[in-house]
């Protein structure tokens, strides 16, 4: 009766959440029974990234990412993917190709039901891409005449070599669906620590980081997975 | 007691994605070149008294048509293509090219053709990147005007001022006439 009233407490206040934890924490130190908890690998697939492949032609992108549970709440956890973004605008058009990986930590802040094993977290990342850049279309930018026909520049120009390094923050959750299979969402607040950018030119996309913004070095993302948790061993819950 | 706990898991799993859709946004700024971006610099020419070059001297019934082009060059506010009463114009510069060449022709009262003097300006372009929103501009380097010889002229002397076309709200060619 009392998870009754704690989970529909839940469902009303997400501020709240704090002190249902520890009342919920109360509930379970009065039962003596030990509960062994499953530890082990989870790894997952990014959904978002290849329906917008499919639906958007200036699109290519591909993520897996794994976490492994160290204890009780915290995981280390990465991804790894690959990035083909194309930049079509008016006076521009560019297209930005490489890979990403991220690594760092997942620190859970939600406590179960025993035996139910959803996660509200909150991650940080460091991550590194490696990238280049075709720049294969721009229009020389004249405001003040239009006597002479527009200047437009097709000769393909790329850039390569190019590396950004970010920190990044995470918040999500994710939800066993059936036994073993978690499907998960989170989104990303990101900062630029370290880059190289193109002679005469600037990082429009980063891979793994997304689109830039003129003059700023922060960034943001999201994404939707689908996970399969492999379990390795039992401990017990603490 | 036991039909109620998995009620209430079923609640809990749509709770929670429920937040995971609550999670779905897409955030993207407009990327539009704003007006007053410095932009690709026009020629800034002064028109000065040969006589005494330290006096500007207003042209008459001047109108400018580059070569190759069918129109003329719009001077005025209004796109006038021809204009009296002025001493100071902007003209912009081919940046697809190292050389412009320019016909500056004095007209009578009735739009009629009274004297054509050519101008070749050359110079080496530089293009510039703004950001990604304007993409590219150019800037002139090695600027240099050539007034092309004939028997009858309007124009008697051109001085270049600057030899970089950076900033267009200074004087880089002076025409003397």
């Amino acid at each position: 009766m009392y998870r009754y009233f704690f989970n529909i407490f839940f469902a009303l206040t997400c501020v709240a959440h704090s002190i249902g934890q520890n009342d919920n924490k109360t509930q379970q130190n009065q039962d003596s029974i030990v509960y062994q908890e499953k530890y082990g690998l989870r790894i997952g697939v990014d959904l978002v990234r290849p329906i917008k492949s499919l639906v958007d032609e200036n699109l290519t992108a591909f993520e897996v990412n794994a976490d492994y549970r160290l204890s009780q709440k915290l995981y280390a956890a990465g991804e790894l993917g690959y990035d083909t973004s194309t930049y079509d605008e008016e006076n521009l058009l560019v297209t930005a190709q490489g890979s990403y990986i991220k690594l760092g930590v997942n620190y859970d802040t939600y406590e179960n039901w025993l035996g139910m094993r959803n996660s509200i977290y909150a991650g940080v990342r460091y991550a590194f891409a490696s990238f280049s850049q075709d720049l294969e279309e721009y229009v020389i930018y004249n405001s003040t005449q239009d006597y002479f026909e527009p200047d437009v520049r097709s000769q393909n120009q790329e850039f390569s070599g190019l590396t950004a390094g970010w920190i990044e923050l995470q918040g999500g959750i994710k939800v066993e669906l059936v036994k073993n299979i978690y499907i998960a969402a989170h989104v990303q607040l990101k900062r630029r620590v370290n880059e190289t950018k193109p002679d005469g030119f600037d990082n429009l996309y980063i891979p793994g980081f997304n689109r830039t913004y003129d003059g700023s070095t922060f960034g943001v993302g999201w994404g939707y997975s689908i996970n399969y948790f492999l379990p390795l061993y039992k401990k017990d819950k603490r | 007691m036991l039909g109620k706990e998995i009620i209430m898991k079923k609640f809990h799993t749509y709770y929670f994605l429920w937040i995971l859709m609550l999670l779905v946004f897409g955030c993207q700024r407009d990327d539009l070149c704003p007006e007053d971006t410095p932009t690709t610099p026009s020629l800034n020419i002064d028109f000065l008294d040969f006589s005494n070059p330290a006096i500007a001297k207003n042209v008459s019934n001047l109108s400018i048509k580059a070569q190759n082009e069918d129109e003329f060059l719009p001077l005025g506010d209004e796109g006038d293509t021809i204009i009296s009463s002025t001493n100071s114009i902007l003209i912009p510069l081919r940046t697809d090219n190292n050389t412009t060449v320019y016909d500056f022709i004095i007209n009578d009262n009735e739009g009629n053709v009274v004297n054509v003097d050519q101008l070749i300006f050359n110079y080496n372009t530089k293009e510039i990147y703004i950001n990604r929103a304007c993409g590219f501009k150019v800037e002139y380097e090695n600027f240099d005007a050539i007034l092309t010889q004939d028997d009858n002229r309007w124009i008697s002397s051109i001085d270049v001022i600057e030899d970089e076309i950076v900033d267009e709200s200074i004087t880089h060619v002076q025409i003397l006439f």
